[in-house]
């Protein structure tokens, strides 16, 4: 389902970090370009994480918030200016997931509505760009098992206990498939 | 733990490197997160491994088509952050000029802020300025044009000239006069394109500058306010 690659260009790698970067000594104007060039990409994180506008558009207000106040904390050299957005963004996103996961199970909380479930996509992707194809390449590389469980945490914010009621396996299981698989993953990336 | 600080392989630095994957992608949660958040911010070698990490698993991100946020979200968190803008320093282009060769300029006031900034067609950035008020390292205007030299948007967002007044973006080639790339409203955003002759005068090292000038631009031809902005014009990727 996912069918649209957005690879880095080369326009957006140099303009996030020095974007960023002008953030940090203040400049809401810099932040302001900021925000267009980096909020639709986010915008389509949040909401394929969270699959409720409302939560989207509050993950994506406090992660960019958050991205100003701690702008002179990144540093070029760790990164990049869209994966430290990225890291954010998914922070947010899984905290307000698992904020509304604890709330639903307290008797007086509002009921949230049942959202579509659609987990299919996840394994489905296509990512262009070259670091894209490397990592695709990597997890094809993977047991079926691994690559659908490493896919549904990074888009659907599955927990560990979570991926394993999921999946119908075992808690210990899971944990050991992503583990292992995390780590094949990052040896064929290296290699 | 007796060695939080081992991420070589092994079997506590692959323990610790599985926990950063996992913390990455998302699994821990509850108080193994938390816990793994705390020695995050005091452990400078596990956030370089928490970045390496991200960067790893960045074309998952960069997969999902991307979504236009409403646009009252944009003036919402553009409203939540704080105005930190220092007051912009105004002086004549000549005296500008004095000041590249080392003397001295003098400011007046005006607080405004602006940005240059290209969006697609062609998205590949060609090159940026950063400009700025003076010496002051704050840069308060972003200038781009694209690869092809065709476009520019340029976007202002408090900029207010006054009355009677307009920002006019000019380029300084080495030992020519200054060259109009047009006319600025304090409007968010104007995209428009760049002529060949123009475009060529942008080179790496050019300097830009914005000046104060009366509505619809300068009459001459050449600059004849206060320069409230300059920048060195880089080509991306320097």
């Amino acid at each position: 389902m996912i069918q649209r690659g957005n690879g880095a260009t080369a326009r957006d790698m140099s303009e996030l970090e020095s974007l960023i970067e002008a953030s940090a000594s203040g400049n809401r104007a810099a932040f302001s370009a900021l925000y267009d060039v980096a909020a639709p990409q986010l915008f389509g994180l949040a909401l394929r994480i969270l699959k409720r506008r409302d939560w989207a558009e509050d993950v994506l207000q406090e992660a960019l918030i958050s991205a100003w106040r701690n702008a002179g904390e990144y540093r070029r050299e760790l990164g990049s200016g869209k994966a430290w957005l990225t890291v954010i963004l998914r922070n947010r996103a899984l905290d307000r997931l698992r904020r509304e996961a604890a709330a639903r199970l307290e008797p007086s909380g509002d009921a949230v509505p049942e959202v579509e479930d659609p987990s299919p996509s996840a394994l489905d992707l296509t990512i262009s760009g070259e670091s894209g194809r490397r990592l695709m390449t990597c997890l094809e590389q993977l047991e079926e098992v691994q690559k659908r469980a490493i896919l549904l945490a990074y888009f659907d914010g599955l927990t560990h206990e979570e991926l394993a009621a999921r999946i119908a396996s075992p808690l210990g299981t899971v944990k050991s498939w992503i583990r292992r698989g995390l780590q094949r993953l990052k040896g064929c990336l290296e290699s | 733990m007796t060695d939080t600080n081992n991420i070589t392989p092994g079997p506590g630095g692959e323990d610790r490197d599985a926990r950063i994957a996992e913390y990455v992608l998302g699994t821990l949660a509850g108080e193994e997160r938390a816990a793994f958040e705390v020695e995050l911010a005091r452990d400078e070698t596990l956030r370089r491994a928490v970045a390496t990490w991200s960067d790893r698993l960045q074309p998952l991100a960069d997969s999902v088509a991307p979504v236009a946020p409403p646009l009252a979200l944009r003036d919402r968190i553009l409203a939540r952050i704080g105005g930190r803008e220092r007051e912009a320093e105004r002086f004549s282009i000549v005296r500008w000029l004095a000041w590249t060769f080392g003397a001295s300029a003098i400011g007046a006031a005006v607080a405004v802020a602006l940005v240059f900034i290209l969006t697609p067609p062609p998205p590949e950035l060609g090159g940026y300025a950063m400009l700025h008020q003076d010496s002051a390292d704050q840069s308060v205007v972003v200038f781009q044009i694209d690869k092809e030299r065709r476009r520019v948007v340029l976007y202002a967002q408090t900029a207010s000239a006054g009355t009677g007044k307009d920002y006019e973006l000019w380029v300084l080639p080495p030992g020519k006069a200054p060259v109009s790339l047009g006319v600025l409203k304090a409007t968010e955003r104007i995209e428009r394109p760049i002529d060949d002759m123009r475009a060529a005068l942008i080179q790496p090292g050019t300097t830009l500058a914005v000046s104060l000038e009366p509505e619809g631009g300068s009459a001459s031809g050449a600059p004849t306010g206060p320069v409230l902005y300059t920048g060195v014009f880089h080509l991306a990727g320097n």
